[in-house]
């Protein structure tokens, strides 16, 4: 093997990954088309924006603080995973005795909209934090206190709220209290609250029919 | 050739010394900075998994939270103590398969200078919360230019030496190591400007950054460790490589596999479809240049019947790296089937697996070549075969156990996570156990590094013996040995020359 050979044969091993598996994919995301309500699949039309309430500056505290170590950001579709099922995770289960329609989905490419890095994470040592702003809502009002509140005191003191949580406290970015943040535990706590995606989308972007079983 | 006839030939043995006195300063400095940076990243990882059970040890402060010092223990391991291994490897070994002294090496050791000052900054972005979250790319923004231009700074001349080189046959480690030599540069320019630089799609740069994980496993870390277990097992036993054909085999299925792996850990999210495919597919395929690598080796290590392989610290940990790649082959069979990889794809066992990639694969075989070339060029023999023991059996528990735990508490915790009737809260307690057994593993890996370190830190104080016999693993005493009688190494090279 001669000098020649060997650079021509590097070259073709890491160009053709780097040209399919990098760049074209890396180019076709970055120019997503725009995903559009139809009269026929969604009952009207209409171009799909995926709002995200809320400020999303707490990102980079949320990943400077390493909390993508124990927390993801992704629900699987049900051939990659279960998570889609499980309570309050992927939306809120149909409750037609209230009228209240089926919000379970799956992550799509919009969903991460504004934000600078897709913190999909490492592992689940804590649960997956897609749709945690339902769940802050739910424990808040059960608590009689408001969303930001609670997730304030789950920042502060996570034993606090479940006694075997292993979840880092973060009161060093408090002044003493849970009810005296610094601006970083505001940020945070501003942008887990902004983590819901059960809004409705396309029909074309969520390939689950709606109201399936389970 | 065999170690007998290297020996007697004066002027061969004296191109060799003069090879390894011009590169001395900075093959020790890297060695020995990286040896005190994988004891730092050793502790972090005992702090990070002590934590990640116990919350509450140690404290609150912000440096203290489990998350960053997670993402600190990772990549000290990987920019402190691995690359940094893998550029003492790199440099030596091309100087010497070239036969060419090295006129660059105080260029070198300022690069090496460079390098750690921007480890050292990185480390504390990390711990004072300015880090950017991302596996093994956590440090702040600036600091990669820095790396990467040190790092050509570091490695441009073995390239220089290779086309300038005096011997006309190549050899197989040489391959490895251009090949490594490339793939750094390639795959870290790429991963950092495609997440840090160009403005594309977030998911995309996870993407990205997960490739990046896998390629600089299989591109830069695994070619260097293989590289040394080419030089050391024929120079070690004296007998020439197995089979050159399957040589190139494991040469280019490994460049043809390796750039394809990563995309795996994405598996479910939405990224064009066939990425995560591909990823799992390349991941498994490893196995095939594993095997041939390994089988090379072991069949070249077993023809010999001096004994050499049983005495010879550098060949023991060589063999204990060749153990670690099957196993790593192994293992990415088992985990990245559709069914194992639902299970594990957010469990512990990713990170199993990137310890027995790093620490039993790569580390030992660093480790082998680390006991090898020290010696040579502080031409000073390691003092204690009990400590390079104790640093071998520590370490090859140490590792067992980590890799143990964290896969098969994986497993259990992935297996919990996808029961989505039961509590989530069944997921942390089934892995709870295991994760205690993970922090006391570390402790052991501590404990053998902390020996490993002492030891080095002795030879680079020019403490080793001064003796022509090297620190061997047997009973010592060779009425025959192919070194000669035994006796000051100064003395008997004044009385030579």
């Amino acid at each position: 093997m001669n000098f020649k050979t060997f650079s021509l044969g590097l070259a073709a091993t890491f160009g053709l990954p780097w040209v399919f598996a990098i760049a074209i994919p890396y180019a076709k995301m970055a120019n997503l088309p725009v995903a559009e309500f139809t009269e026929a699949a969604d009952g009207f039309d209409g171009v799909y924006e995926f709002d995200r309430s809320g400020r999303t500056d707490g990102a980079s505290i949320y990943a400077a603080n390493g909390c993508v170590v124990c927390h993801t950001q992704l629900i699987r579709p049900s051939y990659a995973g279960s998570e889609l099922w499980r309570k309050d995770w992927a939306g809120v289960p149909a409750d037609l005795a209230n009228g209240i329609a089926d919000t379970r989905r799956e992550t799509n490419p919009y969903d991460y909209t504004g934000e600078k890095f897709a913190h999909v994470g490492q592992s689940r040592i804590g649960p997956d934090l897609s749709n945690v702003a339902i769940r802050a809502e739910a424990a808040a009002s059960k608590a009689g206190v408001t969303s930001k509140e609670w997730m304030l005191q789950h920042l502060y003191d996570p034993r606090e709220i479940q006694y075997n949580s292993v979840c880092s406290s973060v009161s060093f970015m408090f002044k003493g209290s849970a009810s005296k943040p610094k601006s970083d535990a505001s940020a945070l706590a501003a942008y887990l609250l902004g983590l819901r995606k059960d809004n409705p989308i396309p029909t074309s972007l969520n390939p689950r029919p709606a109201n399936s079983a389970k | 050739m065999s170690a007998i006839a290297l020996n007697t030939d004066s002027k061969d043995a004296k191109l060799r010394s003069d090879i390894d006195r011009s590169l001395r300063h900075p093959v020790m400095f890297f060695f020995t900075s990286g040896a005190l940076w994988l004891f730092v990243a050793v502790i972090l990882g005992f702090l990070s998994s002590f934590k990640s059970h116990s919350p509450e040890a140690f404290g609150d402060a912000g440096w203290l939270t489990t998350g960053r010092l997670a993402l600190a223990h990772q990549n000290i391991l990987v920019y402190g103590w691995a690359c940094q291994a893998a550029f003492g490897a790199i440099i030596w070994l091309m100087a010497r398969l070239c036969r060419k002294e090295s006129k660059n090496s105080m260029l070198i050791l300022m690069a090496g200078h460079i390098w750690n000052v921007a480890v050292s900054l990185g480390l504390l972005g990390i711990l004072l919360g300015g880090g950017k979250g991302i596996a093994w790319m956590a440090f702040p923004t600036y600091i990669w230019p820095i790396l990467l231009i040190s790092y050509i700074m570091i490695v441009i001349w073995s390239v220089i030496q290779f086309q300038v080189r005096e011997s006309n046959s190549v050899y197989i480690s040489q391959w490895y190591l251009l090949a490594a030599i490339f793939g750094f540069a390639w795959i870290f320019g790429t991963a950092n400007v495609f997440v840090f630089v160009l403005d594309g799609h977030p998911l995309m740069k996870t993407a990205i950054s997960e490739w990046y994980r896998g390629s600089l496993l299989f591109l830069f870390f695994a070619p260097v460790a293989i590289a040394c277990a080419y030089y050391l097992a024929p120079k070690v036993s004296g007998r020439p490589i197995y089979s050159y054909h399957l040589a190139l085999f494991g040469f280019w299925s490994l460049m043809f596999i390796g750039p394809w792996t990563g995309f795996q850990k994405l598996a479910g999210a939405p990224i064009p479809g066939f990425l995560p495919y591909v990823g799992a597919a390349a991941t498994i395929l490893f196995l095939i240049p594993a095997l041939a690598v390994a089988v090379n080796i072991v069949r070249t290590v077993l023809d010999d019947d001096t004994g050499s392989v049983a005495n010879s610290p550098s060949l023991r940990f060589i063999l204990g790296g060749m153990v670690a790649m099957l196993l790593m082959g192994v293992s990415g069979l088992c985990l990245n089937t559709a069914g194992a990889l639902k299970a594990t794809q957010f469990s512990l066992t990713g990170y199993g697996y990137e310890i027995l990639a790093l620490y039993g694969f790569f580390s030992m075989c660093a480790f082998g070549i680390i006991y090898f070339v020290v010696p040579r060029v502080t031409r000073r023999e390691w003092l204690s075969k009990r400590f390079i023991r104790s640093h071998f059996f520590l370490s090859v528990y140490g590792v067992t156990s980590i890799v143990l735990f964290s896969m098969f508490g994986g497993l259990m915790q992935g297996l919990a996570q996808n029961a989505y009737d039961k509590p989530w809260s069944d997921a942390a307690t089934r892995s709870m156990a295991y994760g205690v057994g993970t922090t006391l593993a570390w402790a052991f890996i501590a404990f053998a590094n902390f020996i490993f370190l002492a030891h080095l830190l002795m030879m680079w104080a020019r403490l080793g013996r001064r003796s022509s016999h090297p620190t061997l693993l047997d009973s010592g005493h060779h009425g025959d040995s192919p070194h000669g009688p035994e006796g000051d190494i100064d003395e008997l090279q004044a009385t030579h020359s």
